[in-house]
């Protein structure tokens, strides 16, 4: 059957009961559940059955690093102090913001490849001066697939995924492992903001990046 | 797919995953990346998730569990555990929940399922929080890797996925136009997963382009009731008329295929 075909505009089909049985078909994919994976089609005693032919393969997440300092940083900006790189904050009036365009890159990877989700998802924190949502993360879509959308920068305690799309924690959406190539790789952002009315001391905080497929 | 294809996938899990992993501080995989079990109602399984440590740190892993939808684009939402009526919490349990993994290390965690008496698709996501023990350090923020592996249990007695397709429609996208994107609207009236599989063939008219692409490599399911707009993006393909052939599954006997004319 063929369809579209008009000069100039874009092919539009309805689809509706477009099925078609394909026996052929149907003995090849039994014959590959078979090859591919012993315990498919195996029964137990009775009570349960597993079927594993579709969930073989496995799924990888990396950060180039597994921590980042920003050092000792002053309300009035300037250089920080003993970070993990330089960086040279940028007084606004009421203290300064502290921007780390790199502070670490992600990659994703799954074989075979499967859309994932990339949102925050952090809980824990040691607040010694400020508040937690001084420090904000963002993903840029830098060599990411030309769909995806970064989210912006979301503060620290902007967590959960419940809105979808960029709600909430989503740092980017349209973003899959496996379009293509199976693997992607990204770079994450933080912005700190120290305030004047802050007092000295140290902060730490642990940023959970997760990674969520279907 | 193929047995072509699965065997492909299998090498380049070999190949990508375990090299690359030796170069970063964090990096954990874990196997399968996906689970989907048939069970009777009542029936009780067990199973393994395979963990590997390939940071430089060990890690602490913790585990919990979520309540996951996927909107009609395709993006997951995490929800509270045990709060959508779909939940699998109440049936499911791990072991360990809690463990250090060393650098290079690995590990099995258990899971067990007891079905209840009535159901057709319970699903929860399993997220693994890998949290790297280090020095303290002066404002430091730590890295953790959260990984969720989907685990959808469906009733032996459910009806089968039977995928409905409502409209595709094509375009051609990027900068000259070499792209092919299909615009797709479908729904699941089944009530079992599908994750459709199937090709794009592409022809050009004067027959010096030939090629076959992977229909949804992204291996993505169709949840049952699901109303799906999917955007898929195939190429590059040349300027000029294409003929297309497109075919996918739509039920674990079904297929769909249409011929087109793109210009």
């Amino acid at each position: 059957m063929c369809r579209g075909g008009q000069q100039g505009a874009p092919a539009t089909v309805k689809g509706e009961g477009g099925h078609m049985r394909t026996n052929k078909l149907w003995t090849l994919a039994i014959s590959i559940v078979l090859g591919v994976s012993g315990s498919a089609l195996a029964q137990s005693s009775g009570d349960s059955i597993t079927v594993t032919a579709s969930n073989l393969g496995s799924a990888n997440f990396q950060i180039s690093a597994a921590s980042y300092s920003f050092g000792i940083v002053q309300s009035t900006g300037g250089a920080n102090s003993g970070g993990t790189q330089a960086l040279t904050g940028v007084a606004t009036g009421s203290g300064a913001t502290f921007t780390a365009p790199s502070a670490t890159s992600w990659t994703a990877r799954s074989a075979p490849p499967r859309t994932i989700r990339i949102y925050n998802a952090s809980f824990s924190s040691d607040i010694n001066w400020g508040t937690a949502d001084r420090l904000a993360m963002r993903v840029p879509v830098t060599n990411l697939p030309a769909t995806a959308v970064s989210c912006g920068f979301k503060t620290f305690t902007t967590v959960g995924d419940g809105a979808g799309g960029c709600g909430n924690g989503a740092l980017v959406r349209n973003f899959s492992a496996g379009m293509g190539i199976n693997v992607r790789t990204g770079n994450l952002e933080f912005q700190l903001t120290v305030d004047n009315s802050d007092g000295p001391g140290t902060n730490t905080w642990a940023v959970v990046l997760t990674a969520a497929g279907f | 797919m193929t047995r072509k294809r699965i065997i492909l996938n299998i090498v380049v899990s070999l190949l990508l995953v375990a090299p690359s992993a030796l170069y970063a501080a964090v990096s954990v995989s874990l196997s399968p990346p996906f689970i989907e079990k048939l069970m009777p109602a009542g029936g009780k399984l067990q199973d393994t998730i395979s963990y590997t440590n390939d940071s430089d740190t060990p890690m602490l892993v913790t585990v919990d569990f979520a309540d996951f939808a996927v909107s009609d684009t395709g993006e997951v939402s995490e929800m509270p555990s045990g709060t959508d009526a779909t939940s699998l919490a109440r049936s499911i349990r791990i072991s360990p929940s809690r463990i250090q993994v060393p650098p290079g290390g690995r590990t099995s965690f258990r899971y067990s399922v007891t079905a209840p008496e009535e159901f057709t698709q319970l699903r929860s996501q399993i997220f693994f929080s890998s949290t790297p023990v280090v020095e303290d350090a002066p404002n430091q923020v730590l890295f953790v890797a959260r990984m969720g592996i989907p685990i959808y249990v469906e009733n032996v007695k459910a009806a089968p996925a039977d995928i409905r397709v409502h409209e595709l429609k094509w375009e051609r996208a990027g900068d000259n136009d070499e792209r092919l994107v299909l615009k797709a609207r479908v729904s699941n009236e089944g009530e079992r997963n599908l994750r459709p599989s199937g090709f794009l063939e592409v022809r050009s008219k004067d027959g010096e382009f030939a090629q076959t692409f992977p229909f949804n490599e992204g291996n993505e399911p169709v949840l049952p009731g699901q109303k799906r707009e999917w955007i898929l993006s195939f190429g590059p393909v040349p300027g000029g008329e294409l003929s297309l052939n497109l075919r996918f599954s739509t039920a674990p006997r079904g297929m769909f295929q249409e011929r087109y004319s793109i210009p």
